[in-house]
C-alpha cells in the first residue's frame, strides 16, 4: 500500500515496545488506586488478570489472522465461541469424564470452521471479513440447532475449576494465557510459520515469489484461529459456569480490538501476541475501573466507548 | 457501449431477491394479499433504510459497525420525546438531526481523525449502546397512536410503509445522480488517486458518514412508528444485517462500486429467505440455520459472479485496446 512520506513524526513512546500500551496501563492502575487503594489489592489484580486473559486467549486467532494480512479479519470468533461451550456444556454435561471427548470435538468442529473460513478467502477469493461474516451465521445457526433440546447444565468440576479455580494461588486462567502466549511467540518469532505468516501479511506476492506456500500458510492461520476460538468457549463457559446462545457474541469485536490496540495493523504484516495481550488487559482494566467508581453497565459502556476511542487515536491510526 | 442489464452490481441480488420472492409465494401464496404486505414492509422499512446508510460508508471504503446501535439510540429518544410531550413534527426533525449528528460524530473520527472505520465505529456503537440503556433500559414507551396506525395501514391497497420507502428512495436517487455521490466513489475506489488529483476525500468521508447518519435516524424514527414502542436491543441485528444485505446487493467492501438500490435489494433477500424458512415449516431453531447457510451462499454468489463480471470486462476492454485502439 503506498503511504507516500506523509507518516508523521511518531510519538517517541514509539520506541519503547509496547510503550503506549503500558503508559495506558500505567494511567489505568493509577486512576484506579486514586478512586479506591483496594484497585491494586492482589485479588482484584488476579480478577483482572484472569478476565483479561480469557480475552487474550481469544484474541490470538484474531491476533494470527490480522497478522496474515489481504484483508484478514475473522467476525466468526464470538459465534464459535459460543457453539464450543455450549458442546461442552451439552456433551460433558456435569462429568468430568466426558470432557477429553467434548474437548476433542470442539477443537476438531473449530478447525473444521476455520477451514471454512480459510478456503473461502484463499480459493474462492473472498474477503474474509465477508466469509467469516457469513459461516458466523451459519454457526450460531448451528449452536441455536444444537441448543433447543439441551436444559442448562451445571459445568463439571474440572472446567469450573479451571474457569474460576486456581494453581498455586495463580488463577488456572492466567496460566492457561501464559502457555498460549509461550507458544504463540515462539511460533510468530522462531518457526518457519511464524516467518512466513509475516511475509504473507506484508506483501503476498512477494511471498508468492520467493516461495512462500501462501495457501498452506492462510489455510492454518484461519484453522488455528478457528481450533484457539474453540478454546477460548471451553475457557468462557468455565468462567461463567453456564453457556447460552449470546455467550460470545461480545468477544469477535473486543478480539479485533484487542489486537489492533496491541499494534497489530488490520493492513496485516504486523503484530504481536503479547502486543495483544497488553490490549486485552487494557480492555479489562477499564471495565474493572468503571466498575470501581460504581457505574452501571449503561454508563461503562458509553465511557468505554469513548475511551476505546481516545486508545485508538493514540495507538493506531490509518496511513491513509 | 451500452452495459448489459446482467453486468450491474445489483443484478445478482435482484435475481436473488426475484427467485426468493418466488420461492416464498409459492409457500405461502398469501403473500401478496395487503394485510400480509403491510405486515411485512412495516417490520422490514427499518433496515431497508438503514442500509442505504451503511452503502454511503461502504462507498467510501469505510464501514458502519454503529447502524444497529445508532436505530435503536434514536428509537429510545424518539419515545422519549412522545413522552415528554413534543408534537410529531418536532419529533421527526429530532430523528433527522440526531442521526446527522452521529453520523458526523463517525465521520469526524474516520474522515478527520482517520481512525481506522471498523473499529471507529465498533467504539462509537458502544457509546451509543451505552446512552440508549441510560435512557430506557427496558423495551416500553408509547409513539401516538395515529402514527403507528398510519405506518401499520394501506393507503389504494399499497402498504403506506412501501409509499414511505418510495419516498426515501427518492431521496437517495437525488444522492445518487449528485457530484457528491460521483467523487465518493473515485474517493473509495482509489483514496490516493482521488486526493491526487484534488479531491477533499477527507470531507467527502467525513460527509458520507454524516449523510448515512441521516438515514440511520430516519431508520430510527420509522422502526419507532412501525413498532410503537422504545426497544434498546431491538435494532442491533441490523448492524451486520445491513453489511450482508449490502454486500449480497453488489457494494463492494473496498469501496467505489455498488448502489444504494442493490443494497435494498440484498436485505429484501434476507428477509423473503427468513420468511421462506418459516413458511416451510421449519422449527424456529432450524430457521436461523437455513438463514445463515442461504446468506452465506448469497454471499459468496454474489462476490464470485462479481469478480467474474470485472474479469470479463477486463479482458473485453483489453481486446478493444488491442484491435484497432479504438477508445
Amino acid at each position: 500500500m503506498s503511504t507516500t512520506g506523509s507518516g508523521r513524526p511518531r510519538l517517541s513512546l514509539a520506541a519503547v515496545p509496547h510503550g503506549g500500551s503500558l503508559l495506558i496501563i500505567a494511567l489505568l492502575c493509577a486512576a484506579g488506586w486514586l478512586v479506591k487503594p483496594a484497585f491494586l489489592s492482589p485479588m482484584n489484580i488476579w480478577a483482572v488478570l484472569a478476565i483479561s486473559s480469557l480475552l487474550a486467549v481469544a484474541s490470538a486467532g484474531q491476533t494470527l489472522v490480522i497478522v496474515s494480512g489481504n484483508q484478514g479479519i475473522d467476525l466468526s470468533v464470538g459465534s464459535i465461541m459460543t457453539l464450543s461451550a455450549l458442546i461442552v456444556s451439552g456433551m460433558a454435561g456435569s462429568s468430568n469424564e466426558l470432557l477429553p471427548m467434548a474437548l476433542g470435538t470442539v477443537l476438531v468442529l473449530g478447525i473444521a470452521i476455520g477451514l471454512v473460513n480459510g478456503i473461502g478467502m484463499r480459493f474462492l477469493g473472498l474477503y474474509p471479513l465477508v466469509v467469516t461474516l457469513g459461516v458466523s451465521f451459519v454457526v450460531e445457526g448451528l449452536a441455536l440447532v444444537y441448543a433447543q433440546s439441551r436444559a442448562p447444565q451445571m459445568p463439571g468440576t474440572l472446567i469450573e475449576n479451571i474457569g474460576i479455580g486456581r494453581f498455586l494461588g495463580i488463577p488456572w486462567l492466567v496460566v492457561i494465557c501464559a502457555l498460549v502466549a509461550v507458544l504463540m511467540t515462539v511460533l510468530l518469532r522462531y518457526t518457519r510459520f511464524g516467518r512466513q505468516l509475516y511475509l504473507v501479511g506484508s506483501n503476498v506476492r512477494a511471498a508468492q515469489a520467493a516461495g512462500v506456500p501462501v495457501t498452506r500458510v492462510l489455510l492454518l492461520t484461519y484453522a488455528a484461529s478457528g481450533a484457539l476460538a474453540a478454546l477460548s468457549g471451553v475457557l468462557l463457559y468455565g468462567y461463567v459456569a453456564s453457556a447460552n446462545l449470546s455467550i460470545g457474541a461480545p468477544y469477535t469485536m473486543m478480539s479485533i480490538a484487542a489486537a489492533v490496540i496491541g499494534g497489530a495493523a488490520l493492513s496485516g504484516g504486523t503484530g504481536t501476541f503479547i502486543g495483544t495481550m497488553l490490549g486485552a488487559l487494557i480492555f479489562s482494566l477499564l471495565t474493572n475501573l468503571l466498575i470501581t467508581l460504581g457505574l452501571g453497565p449503561a454508563l461503562r459502556y458509553a465511557i468505554s466507548g469513548l475511551v476505546l476511542i481516545l486508545v485508538l487515536f493514540a495507538t493506531s491510526r490509518d496511513a491513509n | 457501449m451500452l452495459r448489459p442489464v446482467w453486468s450491474h452490481s445489483a443484478f445478482p441480488a435482484g435475481i436473488l431477491a426475484l427467485a426468493a420472492l418466488l420461492f416464498a409465494l409459492a409457500v405461502n401464496p398469501g403473500l401478496l394479499t395487503t394485510a400480509s404486505m403491510i405486515g411485512w414492509s412495516s417490520s422490514q422499512l427499518g433496515l431497508w433504510v438503514v442500509v442505504l446508510g451503511q452503502t454511503l460508508a461502504l462507498m467510501g471504503r469505510g464501514i458502519d459497525l454503529s447502524v444497529g446501535a445508532g436505530v435503536s439510540f434514536v428509537n429510545v429518544v424518539a419515545i422519549a420525546l412522545f413522552e415528554t410531550g413534543y408534537p410529531l413534527s418536532a419529533v421527526i426533525l429530532a430523528c433527522v438531526v440526531l442521526g446527522l449528528a452521529i453520523g458526523a460524530a463517525n465521520g469526524t473520527l474516520i474522515g478527520i481523525l482517520r481512525l481506522n472505520p471498523l473499529l471507529a465505529t465498533f467504539a462509537m456503537s458502544f457509546v451509543l449502546l451505552g446512552l440508549t440503556l441510560q435512557i430506557r433500559s427496558a423495551p416500553g414507551g408509547m409513539a401516538p397512536m395515529e402514527a403507528v396506525r398510519f405506518m401499520n395501514g394501506a393507503s389504494l391497497g399499497i402498504p403506506n410503509a412501501m409509499l414511505v420507502f418510495l419516498g426515501v428512495l427518492v431521496v437517495w436517487s437525488l444522492i445518487a445522480a449528485s457530484d457528491f455521490w460521483l467523487k465518493l466513489r473515485a474517493t473509495g475506489a482509489d483514496p490516493q488517486r482521488a486526493w491526487n488529483s484534488g479531491l477533499p476525500t477527507a470531507r467527502l468521508r467525513f460527509a458520507s458518514y454524516m449523510l448515512g447518519g441521516g438515514f440511520v435516524g430516519l431508520s430510527g424514527l420509522f422502526v419507532t412508528l412501525c413498532v410503537g414502542a422504545g426497544d434498546p436491543l431491538f435494532a442491533q441485528p441490523y448492524t451486520l444485517l445491513s453489511i450482508a444485505g449490502a454486500v449480497i446487493g453488489g457494494v463492494a467492501l473496498n469501496g467505489g462500486s455498488g448502489s444504494g438500490f442493490g443494497a435494498v435489494l440484498g436485505v429484501i433477500f434476507i428477509g423473503l429467505i427468513s420468511d421462506v424458512a418459516l413458511g416451510i415449516g421449519a422449527s424456529p431453531f432450524w430457521q436461523q440455520l437455513i438463514v445463515g447457510c442461504v446468506l452465506l451462499a448469497g454471499l459468496a454468489a454474489v462476490v464470485l459472479s462479481g469478480g467474474w463480471l470485472k474479469a470479463r470486462n477486463d479482458r473485453i476492454s483489453r481486446e478493444m485496446l488491442a484491435g484497432g485502439g479504438r477508445t
